[in-house]
């Protein structure tokens, strides 16, 4: 079903909608992804991004807008003539099939004569580092295993993108940390446009490429993470990708922002020539001790090496600030910038 | 197989040896009337199969019954009609199976329910259906007289009439346990095959039935042994086919001898139990209660 | 929780047409039936003269002893199965103890073996017992007590329900306050559905039934059986569309109740 070719991106969404019932699960979705890119969906536990992942895999139907993938709109064709490879949070192997067979299943389904798949499930076993596995009924596995067989079936079909919804969530804490490096140096290098979905912003911030954070459904905003951490132009994003509180800050002489009486910092980028900007406050930005602004502890929580406080500060909403030793609730005393701290502007 | 019970109780570990009598209190009604009911009774049969009761004890009525054609064409017509109606329900129901329980919501409640009617029906109702539908006087057989312009033989008394009232029966009974089955599917399973390029029905041939396997062949045997045994919905369609129930009850309400009716219902009831143990085991890992 | 709505899904279109194919042959007989059965004359055509009543009313008052006989049967057959099921489901369900898998394999037994050929073994063994009914009795129990076991039994032995029982007892309440205030409630379903189950099999139990039934007990089936056989079309409809008011709305109702599984067992 050709097209005219819009943008030839392997993968582009353009004011993509979707409804069940009646929650809008996505609304006015747009973006682009360039070739061989890793892009992260982010955002809340909720139905949208992986809801987005199935339309572009095509196991749903959009209400409106459109799916392009290398610039042909896809929308009416099944998701076994799309070429994508979707890897689902369950991983969804086959448990009747070996893990070799798992591999060859797409290329069995098209049509692949014995030779050309041994040749292709040897390749991926290697790519996955997974060649031991081979004959391995898939049910013995562990998760971090099931994982890499799951990708490496994706990746049999020759996809033009990847789709990952979750690929991390299935496993222990302490292992997702050290498989999510090997993850994107897996997906970096087939070599594959990537599409990758999750709730966790630091590994959003670690995979990412450039990054989608989605809120209520529609993009908050598209960016790579350093802009996003740097520039961020909501609110939601801000608190979303770095649990920063919002506050006003009025600009003072010396283009310094000031948060609270005795409170100043530089800002991140040239603020708006508005008096009063919004500043997006990390709780490792302020230290307790030594400042310019006086303030009182309400709350002290320990999170291993640090503390970090909840603060009062006179006509502020309560702030976190960080402490190397502990401070009980009640004590007052001065908190002030983190030397090198900056005022992350919001800036939409 | 049962799966082991989890002993809530700390203290009804100490009570190991009271248990086993307790679980023998309950269970000691339910053996003995099964024993005077059941065991007892099918020991009989067994015996005047081999003639107890003429005085001595021979093997001639199994000679008699291996012997005779008009028998094992019962047995061919009786097979041939547990394999067709059970193949057809489970071709009609593996699908339907998975719809209804890939669904939620209100139209697969009605789905479910209708599919349900059969269960509660016996087969002489069943029967009677078919009457109705292809009988000489039928809607169907009216129907095709119209259209072709000449009397049509009515199909009910015919082995397709018979097959059509066993499929009937047979639908609620394999939907039943497909269900279950077909619930543990995980749908991302077959999502996931989907996009690897398999069409719907290779992710039938690849995935499913695999899968399914199990429970395919539990309620493939159930159906079968269902389909040797049934006995109303030939009674009221017979006029040529005979299955071997009908020579059953022939043997005994017409020619009144009892020794060839029980040879007859031995040889099927080993034939049925052989069924349902050995396709059934090999299959289901569902099997029993808990 | 994501809802599958794919509209347009070849797969599940595949499997929707099954569906409803197969629900729509299960449901169709059954307007014929009431056609034919409220036609004056269907050989002349479906409501030739109008809808009639006649036939109904005719069949109902042939059709009404034998309807209390089959009913009567019927709760015999649950009260029994209940005396003899309850405790046994209650073993299996929470009791380990040698033979087990034997025991549920006795009980499951009438399944596995023809209608006809349990009739015969009965008659065979107990023949001066025919006349009274009681083996027709027998029959009944013998066919409908698996499913009862096979339905109670996993209610019974839901991990869930034990906890609650032990959650219970630490507060403070004996056997019989547990029994009807916790494992009571939670099993009703797998009851109710368990006993409507019950007497809908032995209202529609044919097989047994045809061997071992007597003059005065007479059930439904057998004398459906007859006026298929030997009486008018219409009468035989009609007498149908009231077996089948008796029987097909239990059926809805154990649906409704979440649905008795038959399976092997």
């Amino acid at each position: 079903m050709q097209q005219p070719v819009r943008r030839s991106a392997p993968l582009t969404l353009e004011q993509v909608h979707f409804s069940y019932g009646r929650t809008h699960a996505v609304r006015n979705i747009t973006l682009a992804a360039e070739p061989g890119e890793l892009v992260v969906l982010v955002g809340p536990s909720g139905c949208g991004k992986s809801t987005l992942l199935r339309l572009v895999a095509g196991l749903e139907v959009p209400d409106a807008g459109q799916v392009l993938i290398d610039g042909v709109d896809v929308r009416f064709l099944p998701p076994e003539r799309r070429c994508v490879g979707w890897v689902p949070q369950s991983y969804a192997l086959f448990d009747h099939l070996t893990v070799a067979e798992n591999i060859a299943f797409g290329p069995r389904m098209a049509g692949a004569s014995r030779a050309a798949r041994i040749a292709i499930v040897a390749e991926l076993l290697e790519l996955c580092r997974i060649s031991e596995l081979a004959n391995r009924s898939v049910r013995a596995l562990s998760g971090g295993q099931r994982q890499r067989v799951a990708l490496a079936r994706a990746l049999a079909v020759r996809p033009r993108v990847l789709l990952l919804d979750e690929p991390l969530a299935a496993l222990d804490p302490q292992l997702r940390v050290e498989l999510r490096s090997r993850l994107a140096e897996l997906v970096r290098a087939s070599g594959v446009t990537t599409l990758l979905v999750t709730h966790d912003q630091a590994e959003a911030l670690a995979l990412a490429d450039r990054i989608a954070v989605l809120h209520e459904g529609q993009v908050a905003q598209f960016d790579t993470p350093q802009r996003l951490w740097e520039q961020p132009q909501s609110a939601f994003v801000a608190r979303f990708l770095s649990g920063a509180t919002i506050v006003e800050g009025r600009r003072v002489e010396g283009g310094l922002i000031e948060i609270a009486p005795g409170l100043r910092l530089s800002p991140t980028a040239e603020p708006p020539p508005t008096l009063v900007v919004s500043v997006a406050l990390r709780p490792g930005d302020l230290r307790w001790g030594t400042g310019g602004a006086r303030a009182r502890v309400v709350r002290s929580e320990y999170l291993g090496g640090r503390y970090q406080l909840t603060i009062a500060v006179d006509g502020v909403v309560p702030l976190l600030c960080e402490a190397d030793h502990p401070v009980p609730p009640g004590t007052s005393g001065e908190v002030g910038p983190r030397v090198g701290a900056r005022a992350t502007l919001v800036m939409p | 197989m049962l799966a082991e019970p989890t002993i809530a109780h700390q203290s009804e570990q100490q009570h190991r040896p009271a248990a086993d009598l307790g679980a023998a209190a309950l269970a000691a009604p339910v053996l003995l009337v099964l024993f005077a009911l059941l065991l007892w009774p099918l020991g009989v049969l067994l015996l005047r199969s081999v003639g107890a009761g003429t005085g001595e004890l021979s093997l001639v009525t199994y000679r008699e019954v291996l012997a005779e054609e008009r028998y094992w064409r019962a047995l061919g017509n009786s097979a041939l009609m547990a394999l067709a109606s059970t193949l057809g329900a489970l071709f009609l129901c593996t699908p339907a199976a998975l719809y209804i329980e890939g669904q939620s919501g209100y139209g697969r409640r009605v789905l479910a329910v209708l599919l349900t009617i059969p269960l509660s029906l016996p087969g002489v109702v069943i029967g009677f259906f078919v009457i109705l539908f292809f009988g000489r006087t039928g809607v169907a057989t009216g129907l095709a007289q119209e259209l072709l312009g000449r009397r049509v033989p009515p199909l009910a008394y015919t082995f397709w009439g018979l097959l059509l009232g066993y499929l009937y029966f047979q639908i609620p009974r394999v939907v039943l346990v497909l269900r279950g089955a077909a619930a543990a599917i995980d749908r991302d399973t077959l999502d996931a095959a989907r996009t690897l390029g398999a069409r719907p029905w290779q992710v039938y041939a690849a995935i499913v039935v695999p899968i399914l396997r199990p429970a395919l062949l539990s309620a493939g045997s159930l159906s079968m042994a269902t389909a040797f045994g049934a006995f109303g919905t030939a009674a009221t369609l017979s006029r040529g086919y005979r299955v071997v129930p009908l020579e059953i009850a022939a043997a005994f309400t017409e020619r009144f001898a009892p020794e060839l009716a029980a040879t007859l219902s031995v040889l099927l009831a080993l034939l049925t139990g052989a069924l349902l143990w050995g396709l059934g085991a090999a299959g289901s890992r569902r099997h029993g209660i808990l | 929780m994501t809802s599958r709505h794919s509209r347009s899904d070849s797969l599940v279109a595949v499997g929707r047409t099954f569906a409803v194919t197969a629900a729509v042959v299960c449901l169709l007989p059954l307007p014929l039936l009431v056609a034919i059965a409220t036609s004056t004359s269907w050989q002349r055509g479906a409501w030739a003269e109008g809808p009639t009543f006649r036939w109904l009313a005719e069949s109902w008052d042939n059709f009404a002893p034998y309807a209390g006989v089959s009913l009567r049967l019927a709760l015999l057959t649950l009260v029994i199965d209940l005396i003899l099921g309850l405790p046994v489901a209650w073993a299996l369900a929470r009791r380990r103890f040698p033979g087990r898998q034997a025991l549920y394999a006795l009980i499951s037994l009438p399944l596995a073996v023809p209608g006809i050929a349990i009739a015969l073994a009965l008659i065979l063994a107990y023949p001066t017992w025919r006349a009274g009914g009681w083996l027709l009795v027998a029959g009944h129990v013998l066919y409908t007590l698996p499913f009862l076991v096979g339905a109670l039994a996993p209610a019974l032995a839901g991990a869930d329900l034990r906890e609650r029982e032990a959650v219970a007892a630490t507060l403070g309440a004996g056997l019989l306050r547990r029994l009807c205030f916790v494992t009571l409630p939670v099993v009703r379903p797998a009851l109710l559905a368990a006993a409507i189950m019950v007497v809908t099999l032995s209202l529609g139990e044919f097989n047994v039934s045809f061997f071992l039934f007597t003059p005065t007990e007479k059930t439904l089936p057998v004398d459906l059986y007859a006026a298929y056989i030997t009486g008018r079309l219409e009468l035989a409809a009609a007498a149908t569309v009231w077996f089948l008011l008796l029987v097909v709305p239990a059926a809805a109702a154990i649906e409704h109740l979440g649905g008795a599984r038959v399976g092997q067992a």
